[in-house]
Protein backbone atom coordinates (compact mmCIF):
# COMPACT_ATOMS: atom_id res chain seq x y z
CA UNK A 1 0.00 0.00 0.00
CA UNK A 2 2.52 2.54 0.53
CA UNK A 3 4.90 1.44 -2.41
CA UNK A 4 1.82 2.26 -4.54
CA UNK A 5 1.43 5.37 -2.27
CA UNK A 6 4.75 6.89 -3.00
CA UNK A 7 4.13 6.03 -6.84
CA UNK A 8 1.08 8.23 -7.28
CA UNK A 9 2.55 10.56 -5.02
CA UNK A 10 5.63 10.90 -7.64
CA UNK A 11 3.70 10.27 -10.43
CA UNK A 12 1.72 13.30 -9.55
CA UNK A 13 5.38 15.61 -8.79
CA UNK A 14 6.51 14.50 -12.00
CA UNK A 15 3.19 15.10 -14.32
CA UNK A 16 2.81 18.71 -12.02
CA UNK A 17 6.56 19.72 -12.95
CA UNK A 18 6.51 19.34 -16.42
CA UNK A 19 9.00 21.09 -18.16
CA UNK A 20 6.90 21.43 -21.65
CA UNK A 21 6.21 25.25 -22.05
CA UNK A 22 3.07 27.09 -23.33
CA UNK A 23 3.15 28.13 -26.95
CA UNK A 24 2.90 31.49 -27.62
CA UNK A 25 -0.13 32.16 -29.56
CA UNK A 26 0.34 35.42 -31.76
CA UNK A 27 -2.29 37.29 -33.47
CA UNK A 28 -0.56 40.60 -34.07
CA UNK A 29 -0.04 42.22 -37.86
CA UNK A 30 0.76 45.41 -39.10
CA UNK A 31 0.14 46.21 -42.45
CA UNK A 32 1.66 49.63 -43.86
CA UNK A 33 1.24 51.74 -46.77
CA UNK A 34 4.77 52.04 -48.69
CA UNK A 35 5.84 53.29 -51.83
CA UNK A 36 9.61 51.28 -52.68
CA UNK A 37 10.61 51.51 -56.06
CA UNK A 38 13.48 48.79 -56.52
CA UNK A 39 15.66 48.93 -59.58
CA UNK A 40 18.22 46.31 -58.36
CA UNK A 41 18.35 42.32 -57.23
CA UNK A 42 21.80 40.67 -56.02
CA UNK A 43 21.91 37.67 -54.89
CA UNK A 44 25.05 37.00 -52.43
CA UNK A 45 26.60 33.73 -51.14
CA UNK A 46 28.76 33.49 -48.26
CA UNK A 47 30.07 30.22 -46.18
CA UNK A 48 29.53 30.20 -42.20
CA UNK A 49 32.84 28.94 -40.70
CA UNK A 50 32.25 28.07 -36.90
CA UNK A 51 35.27 25.68 -35.11
CA UNK A 52 34.51 24.98 -31.46
CA UNK A 53 38.24 23.69 -30.83
CA UNK A 54 40.26 21.79 -28.53
CA UNK A 55 41.04 23.32 -25.70
CA UNK A 56 45.03 24.41 -25.67
CA UNK A 57 46.00 23.33 -21.96
CA UNK A 58 49.19 25.11 -22.72
CA UNK A 59 46.85 28.23 -22.47
CA UNK A 60 45.34 27.11 -19.90
CA UNK A 61 45.44 28.93 -16.23
CA UNK A 62 43.55 27.61 -13.35
CA UNK A 63 44.00 31.18 -11.99
CA UNK A 64 42.16 33.36 -14.94
CA UNK A 65 38.82 31.38 -13.68
CA UNK A 66 36.61 32.49 -11.68
CA UNK A 67 33.77 30.25 -9.83
CA UNK A 68 30.78 31.16 -11.83
CA UNK A 69 32.51 30.67 -15.00
CA UNK A 70 31.67 27.75 -15.60
CA UNK A 71 31.50 28.19 -19.47
CA UNK A 72 35.02 28.48 -19.35
CA UNK A 73 36.53 25.37 -18.20
CA UNK A 74 37.76 23.01 -21.20
CA UNK A 75 36.15 20.32 -23.05
CA UNK A 76 37.13 17.35 -24.59
CA UNK A 77 36.41 16.99 -28.22
CA UNK A 78 36.21 19.65 -31.23
CA UNK A 79 32.84 20.59 -33.03
CA UNK A 80 33.32 22.07 -36.51
CA UNK A 81 30.19 23.38 -38.72
CA UNK A 82 29.99 24.88 -42.01
CA UNK A 83 26.95 26.29 -43.98
CA UNK A 84 26.16 27.75 -47.32
CA UNK A 85 23.77 30.14 -47.56
CA UNK A 86 22.26 32.77 -49.89
CA UNK A 87 20.69 36.24 -49.62
CA UNK A 88 18.32 37.77 -51.98
CA UNK A 89 19.44 41.91 -51.66
CA UNK A 90 16.95 44.86 -53.47
CA UNK A 91 17.55 47.90 -52.91
CA UNK A 92 16.21 51.07 -54.58
CA UNK A 93 14.77 54.38 -53.55
CA UNK A 94 11.63 55.00 -51.71
CA UNK A 95 9.23 57.37 -53.63
CA UNK A 96 7.20 58.50 -50.21
CA UNK A 97 10.26 60.13 -49.39
CA UNK A 98 10.84 62.51 -52.32
CA UNK A 99 9.39 66.11 -51.03
CA UNK A 100 7.14 68.63 -52.35
CA UNK A 101 8.38 70.61 -54.81
CA UNK A 102 10.70 67.94 -55.93
CA UNK A 103 8.88 67.40 -59.38
CA UNK A 104 9.24 70.73 -60.99
CA UNK A 105 7.87 70.85 -64.74
CA UNK A 106 8.90 73.55 -67.31
CA UNK A 107 7.45 72.90 -70.91
CA UNK A 108 8.93 69.75 -72.11
CA UNK A 109 11.36 69.74 -69.23
CA UNK A 110 10.76 67.87 -65.97
CA UNK A 111 13.36 67.98 -62.98
CA UNK A 112 13.09 65.43 -59.93
CA UNK A 113 15.53 65.40 -56.91
CA UNK A 114 15.61 61.66 -55.51
CA UNK A 115 16.19 60.80 -51.97
CA UNK A 116 18.94 58.69 -51.81
CA UNK A 117 19.76 54.92 -52.85
CA UNK A 118 18.60 52.60 -49.79
CA UNK A 119 18.36 48.70 -49.29
CA UNK A 120 14.41 48.04 -50.10
CA UNK A 121 14.43 44.12 -48.62
CA UNK A 122 16.63 41.49 -47.58
CA UNK A 123 15.81 38.00 -47.43
CA UNK A 124 17.54 34.60 -46.66
CA UNK A 125 15.27 31.89 -48.04
CA UNK A 126 15.54 28.67 -45.81
CA UNK A 127 16.05 26.26 -49.23
CA UNK A 128 19.29 28.22 -49.64
CA UNK A 129 20.35 27.36 -46.53
CA UNK A 130 22.69 24.21 -46.58
CA UNK A 131 25.06 22.46 -43.83
CA UNK A 132 28.51 21.44 -46.21
CA UNK A 133 30.32 19.98 -43.54
CA UNK A 134 29.50 18.96 -39.43
CA UNK A 135 32.43 17.33 -37.16
CA UNK A 136 31.93 16.44 -33.80
CA UNK A 137 34.93 14.33 -31.99
CA UNK A 138 35.30 13.40 -28.12
CA UNK A 139 32.66 14.02 -25.58
CA UNK A 140 31.49 16.89 -27.46
CA UNK A 141 27.70 17.68 -27.95
CA UNK A 142 25.93 18.30 -31.40
CA UNK A 143 25.26 21.47 -32.64
CA UNK A 144 21.96 22.12 -32.23
CA UNK A 145 19.18 23.80 -34.57
CA UNK A 146 19.05 26.72 -32.08
CA UNK A 147 22.96 27.27 -32.02
CA UNK A 148 22.30 26.59 -35.93
CA UNK A 149 19.89 29.55 -36.48
CA UNK A 150 22.31 32.28 -34.03
CA UNK A 151 25.23 31.41 -36.36
CA UNK A 152 22.94 32.01 -39.07
CA UNK A 153 21.99 35.33 -37.28
CA UNK A 154 25.49 36.12 -37.38
CA UNK A 155 26.16 35.20 -40.71
CA UNK A 156 23.04 37.69 -41.97
CA UNK A 157 24.55 40.64 -39.70
CA UNK A 158 28.31 39.48 -41.77
CA UNK A 159 26.42 39.89 -45.03
CA UNK A 160 24.43 42.91 -44.40
CA UNK A 161 27.66 44.97 -43.01
CA UNK A 162 29.62 43.75 -45.91
CA UNK A 163 27.03 44.73 -48.36
CA UNK A 164 27.84 48.30 -47.81
CA UNK A 165 31.13 48.18 -49.70
CA UNK A 166 29.61 46.98 -52.52
CA UNK A 167 28.14 48.99 -55.43
CA UNK A 168 24.15 48.05 -55.09
CA UNK A 169 23.53 51.15 -54.03
CA UNK A 170 25.06 52.74 -57.04
CA UNK A 171 23.84 50.54 -58.98
CA UNK A 172 20.15 51.18 -57.50
CA UNK A 173 20.87 54.78 -58.34
CA UNK A 174 21.53 54.59 -62.01
CA UNK A 175 18.61 52.56 -62.20
CA UNK A 176 16.17 54.04 -61.43
CA UNK A 177 17.46 57.25 -63.27
CA UNK A 178 17.30 54.79 -66.27
CA UNK A 179 13.34 53.79 -65.15
CA UNK A 180 12.43 57.10 -64.77
CA UNK A 181 14.08 59.03 -67.41
CA UNK A 182 12.42 56.03 -69.62
CA UNK A 183 8.98 56.51 -68.01
CA UNK A 184 9.17 60.18 -68.53
CA UNK A 185 9.99 60.12 -71.75
CA UNK A 186 7.39 57.90 -72.59
CA UNK A 187 5.07 60.48 -70.43
CA UNK A 188 5.92 63.39 -74.02
CA UNK A 189 9.11 64.75 -71.99
CA UNK A 190 12.17 65.72 -74.41
CA UNK A 191 14.48 66.17 -71.34
CA UNK A 192 14.54 64.43 -67.90
CA UNK A 193 17.26 66.07 -64.79
CA UNK A 194 17.20 63.91 -62.13
CA UNK A 195 19.64 64.38 -59.25
CA UNK A 196 20.19 62.68 -55.58
CA UNK A 197 19.66 64.19 -51.79
CA UNK A 198 23.05 63.49 -50.54
CA UNK A 199 22.66 61.14 -47.54
CA UNK A 200 23.85 62.78 -44.76
CA UNK A 201 26.49 60.03 -42.15
CA UNK B 1 38.74 12.12 18.42
CA UNK B 2 36.86 9.20 18.39
CA UNK B 3 36.48 6.15 15.98
CA UNK B 4 33.03 7.39 14.76
CA UNK B 5 34.03 11.09 14.19
CA UNK B 6 36.51 9.99 12.38
CA UNK B 7 34.59 7.76 10.18
CA UNK B 8 32.44 10.89 9.58
CA UNK B 9 35.25 12.94 8.97
CA UNK B 10 36.37 10.85 6.10
CA UNK B 11 33.04 9.68 5.02
CA UNK B 12 31.97 13.61 4.59
CA UNK B 13 35.44 13.72 2.54
CA UNK B 14 35.13 11.25 0.86
CA UNK B 15 31.30 12.18 -0.43
CA UNK B 16 33.11 15.79 -1.68
CA UNK B 17 35.81 14.42 -3.23
CA UNK B 18 32.81 12.26 -5.22
CA UNK B 19 31.03 15.47 -5.99
CA UNK B 20 33.67 17.80 -6.88
CA UNK B 21 34.85 14.98 -9.20
CA UNK B 22 31.07 14.77 -11.08
CA UNK B 23 30.90 18.23 -11.22
CA UNK B 24 34.23 18.51 -12.79
CA UNK B 25 33.32 15.53 -15.22
CA UNK B 26 30.54 17.54 -16.18
CA UNK B 27 31.38 20.44 -17.24
CA UNK B 28 34.61 19.05 -19.02
CA UNK B 29 33.01 16.49 -20.82
CA UNK B 30 29.00 17.16 -21.26
CA UNK B 31 28.42 21.06 -20.74
CA UNK B 32 27.91 22.53 -23.53
CA UNK B 33 29.57 26.23 -24.27
CA UNK B 34 26.78 28.68 -23.00
CA UNK B 35 28.97 31.33 -24.18
CA UNK B 36 27.97 32.49 -27.80
CA UNK B 37 30.44 31.32 -30.33
CA UNK B 38 31.39 33.23 -33.38
CA UNK B 39 31.55 32.78 -36.46
CA UNK B 40 34.47 32.91 -38.77
CA UNK B 41 34.94 36.18 -41.34
CA UNK B 42 34.52 35.38 -44.54
CA UNK B 43 34.07 37.20 -47.69
CA UNK B 44 30.86 37.36 -49.45
CA UNK B 45 30.42 36.78 -53.03
CA UNK B 46 28.17 37.87 -55.31
CA UNK B 47 26.54 35.12 -57.46
CA UNK B 48 24.30 37.39 -59.34
CA UNK B 49 23.43 41.10 -60.16
CA UNK B 50 19.45 41.33 -61.41
CA UNK B 51 17.73 44.48 -63.13
CA UNK B 52 14.75 45.07 -62.04
CA UNK B 53 11.58 47.10 -61.73
CA UNK B 54 9.21 46.71 -58.65
CA UNK B 55 7.31 49.25 -57.08
CA UNK B 56 5.84 47.42 -53.45
CA UNK B 57 2.77 49.38 -52.13
CA UNK B 58 1.66 47.47 -49.44
CA UNK B 59 3.95 45.63 -46.45
CA UNK B 60 2.34 43.16 -44.15
CA UNK B 61 4.25 41.93 -41.39
CA UNK B 62 3.27 39.05 -39.45
CA UNK B 63 4.38 36.22 -36.77
CA UNK B 64 3.77 32.90 -36.79
CA UNK B 65 4.46 29.61 -34.65
CA UNK B 66 5.20 26.50 -35.44
CA UNK B 67 5.41 23.20 -33.32
CA UNK B 68 5.81 19.90 -34.06
CA UNK B 69 5.85 16.93 -31.42
CA UNK B 70 6.46 13.51 -31.76
CA UNK B 71 5.19 11.36 -28.32
CA UNK B 72 6.37 7.92 -27.14
CA UNK B 73 4.87 5.13 -28.43
CA UNK B 74 3.19 2.48 -26.07
CA UNK B 75 1.95 2.97 -22.60
CA UNK B 76 3.50 4.70 -19.77
CA UNK B 77 4.60 2.12 -16.88
CA UNK B 78 4.47 4.47 -14.02
CA UNK B 79 6.20 1.57 -11.67
CA UNK B 80 9.08 1.76 -14.42
CA UNK B 81 11.93 4.71 -13.53
CA UNK B 82 13.02 4.35 -16.91
CA UNK B 83 9.11 5.98 -18.25
CA UNK B 84 9.71 8.56 -15.35
CA UNK B 85 10.45 11.06 -18.07
CA UNK B 86 7.83 10.44 -20.16
CA UNK B 87 5.57 11.95 -17.27
CA UNK B 88 7.84 14.67 -16.93
CA UNK B 89 7.90 15.34 -20.27
CA UNK B 90 3.83 14.75 -21.25
CA UNK B 91 5.36 11.52 -22.61
CA UNK B 92 6.44 13.95 -25.44
CA UNK B 93 9.64 12.92 -26.92
CA UNK B 94 10.91 15.47 -29.48
CA UNK B 95 9.41 18.82 -30.01
CA UNK B 96 10.66 21.99 -31.83
CA UNK B 97 9.04 25.26 -31.77
CA UNK B 98 9.59 28.13 -34.19
CA UNK B 99 8.52 31.57 -34.18
CA UNK B 100 9.23 33.66 -37.18
CA UNK B 101 8.25 36.72 -38.21
CA UNK B 102 8.05 37.62 -41.27
CA UNK B 103 7.20 40.14 -44.02
CA UNK B 104 4.78 40.21 -47.28
CA UNK B 105 5.37 42.66 -50.04
CA UNK B 106 2.36 43.82 -52.72
CA UNK B 107 3.02 45.59 -55.34
CA UNK B 108 3.58 46.00 -59.09
CA UNK B 109 6.27 44.51 -61.38
CA UNK B 110 7.28 46.48 -64.23
CA UNK B 111 10.40 44.89 -64.84
CA UNK B 112 10.06 43.93 -68.55
CA UNK B 113 8.73 47.24 -68.95
CA UNK B 114 4.98 46.20 -68.77
CA UNK B 115 3.41 49.16 -68.53
CA UNK B 116 1.60 51.78 -71.47
CA UNK B 117 1.46 55.59 -71.12
CA UNK B 118 -0.98 56.54 -74.18
CA UNK B 119 -0.81 60.36 -74.28
CA UNK B 120 -4.16 61.98 -76.02
CA UNK B 121 -5.12 65.93 -76.03
CA UNK B 122 -5.31 66.76 -72.59
CA UNK B 123 -5.57 63.12 -71.41
CA UNK B 124 -3.07 60.89 -70.11
CA UNK B 125 -3.54 57.24 -69.37
CA UNK B 126 -1.32 54.81 -67.66
CA UNK B 127 -2.22 51.25 -67.92
CA UNK B 128 -0.43 49.44 -65.36
CA UNK B 129 -0.08 45.36 -64.41
CA UNK B 130 -2.67 44.20 -61.98
CA UNK B 131 -0.80 44.45 -58.57
CA UNK B 132 0.61 41.14 -57.08
CA UNK B 133 2.54 39.55 -53.84
CA UNK B 134 6.33 40.69 -54.62
CA UNK B 135 8.18 39.15 -51.92
CA UNK B 136 7.98 37.09 -48.88
CA UNK B 137 10.60 37.83 -46.69
CA UNK B 138 11.75 35.41 -43.94
CA UNK B 139 15.52 35.85 -42.06
CA UNK B 140 17.31 34.45 -39.39
CA UNK B 141 17.04 37.19 -37.43
CA UNK B 142 13.41 36.94 -37.16
CA UNK B 143 13.52 33.08 -36.36
CA UNK B 144 13.03 32.33 -32.46
CA UNK B 145 13.96 28.52 -31.81
CA UNK B 146 11.62 29.01 -29.42
CA UNK B 147 11.95 25.15 -28.10
CA UNK B 148 13.98 22.68 -29.02
CA UNK B 149 14.21 18.54 -27.40
CA UNK B 150 15.70 15.70 -28.56
CA UNK B 151 17.75 16.19 -31.40
CA UNK B 152 16.08 17.41 -35.26
CA UNK B 153 17.83 17.59 -38.46
CA UNK B 154 18.39 20.94 -40.44
CA UNK B 155 15.93 19.08 -43.15
CA UNK B 156 13.34 18.98 -40.32
CA UNK B 157 13.33 23.11 -39.55
CA UNK B 158 13.49 24.05 -43.39
CA UNK B 159 9.90 21.78 -42.99
CA UNK B 160 8.74 24.08 -40.36
CA UNK B 161 10.60 27.52 -42.02
CA UNK B 162 8.55 26.64 -45.46
CA UNK B 163 5.28 25.94 -43.71
CA UNK B 164 5.84 29.38 -42.02
CA UNK B 165 6.63 30.78 -45.19
CA UNK B 166 3.35 29.54 -46.22
CA UNK B 167 1.59 30.07 -43.80
CA UNK B 168 2.67 33.79 -44.11
CA UNK B 169 1.31 34.60 -47.39
CA UNK B 170 -2.14 32.47 -46.68
CA UNK B 171 -2.75 35.15 -43.96
CA UNK B 172 -1.68 37.56 -46.13
CA UNK B 173 -4.13 36.60 -49.13
CA UNK B 174 -6.91 36.32 -46.64
CA UNK B 175 -6.97 40.36 -46.34
CA UNK B 176 -7.34 41.10 -50.01
CA UNK B 177 -4.08 43.16 -50.23
CA UNK B 178 -4.50 43.88 -53.67
CA UNK B 179 -7.16 46.65 -53.33
CA UNK B 180 -5.20 48.57 -50.60
CA UNK B 181 -1.61 47.73 -53.22
CA UNK B 182 -3.85 49.21 -56.31
CA UNK B 183 -4.86 52.37 -54.53
CA UNK B 184 -0.81 53.24 -52.82
CA UNK B 185 0.21 53.22 -56.66
CA UNK B 186 -2.31 55.33 -58.19
CA UNK B 187 -1.45 57.81 -55.18
CA UNK B 188 2.46 57.25 -55.74
CA UNK B 189 1.73 57.92 -59.22
CA UNK B 190 0.11 60.74 -58.90
CA UNK B 191 2.81 61.98 -57.53
CA UNK B 192 5.45 61.01 -59.38
CA UNK B 193 3.26 62.80 -63.05
CA UNK B 194 2.89 66.12 -62.03
CA UNK B 195 1.13 67.10 -64.69
CA UNK B 196 -2.01 69.24 -65.67
CA UNK B 197 -3.53 66.90 -67.79
CA UNK B 198 -6.27 64.52 -66.81
CA UNK B 199 -4.56 61.58 -65.55
CA UNK B 200 -6.38 58.53 -65.84
CA UNK B 201 -4.39 54.68 -64.02
CA UNK B 202 -5.92 51.55 -65.05
CA UNK B 203 -4.94 48.12 -63.96
CA UNK B 204 -4.73 45.34 -66.41
CA UNK B 205 -7.45 43.41 -65.00
CA UNK B 206 -10.07 46.41 -64.80
CA UNK B 207 -10.93 45.94 -68.37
Amino acid sequence: MKQFLFYILLFSVLASCSNEPDIPVTELYEIRDIGQLSTVEYTIGKIIILEDSDFEWKDFEWTDIEWTDFDKLPKIGERKLLISCKAKVKAGIDLTKIKEGAIKVSGNTIEITLPPAEITSFSMDPNSVRTEMENISGFRDEFTQKEKTEFLQQGEEAIKNDMADSEILDDARSNVEMFLEDFYKQLGFKQVIISHTIEKK
Amino acid sequence: MSNDLKRLLKSLIAIAVIVLAGWLIYHFVFNRNKDSLKIEDTPIHIESIRTIAEISTVSYKDEVVFDTLEYYKGATNIFDPRDWDRLYNDNIKRRLTLIIKGEIKFGLKLTEGNFTIKSNGDTVRLILPSPELLDVIITPSKTEVFHEKGKWSDRAKRQLEIQAKFKLQENAEKLKLEKRAKENAERMFHKLINTDKHLIIEFEQDE
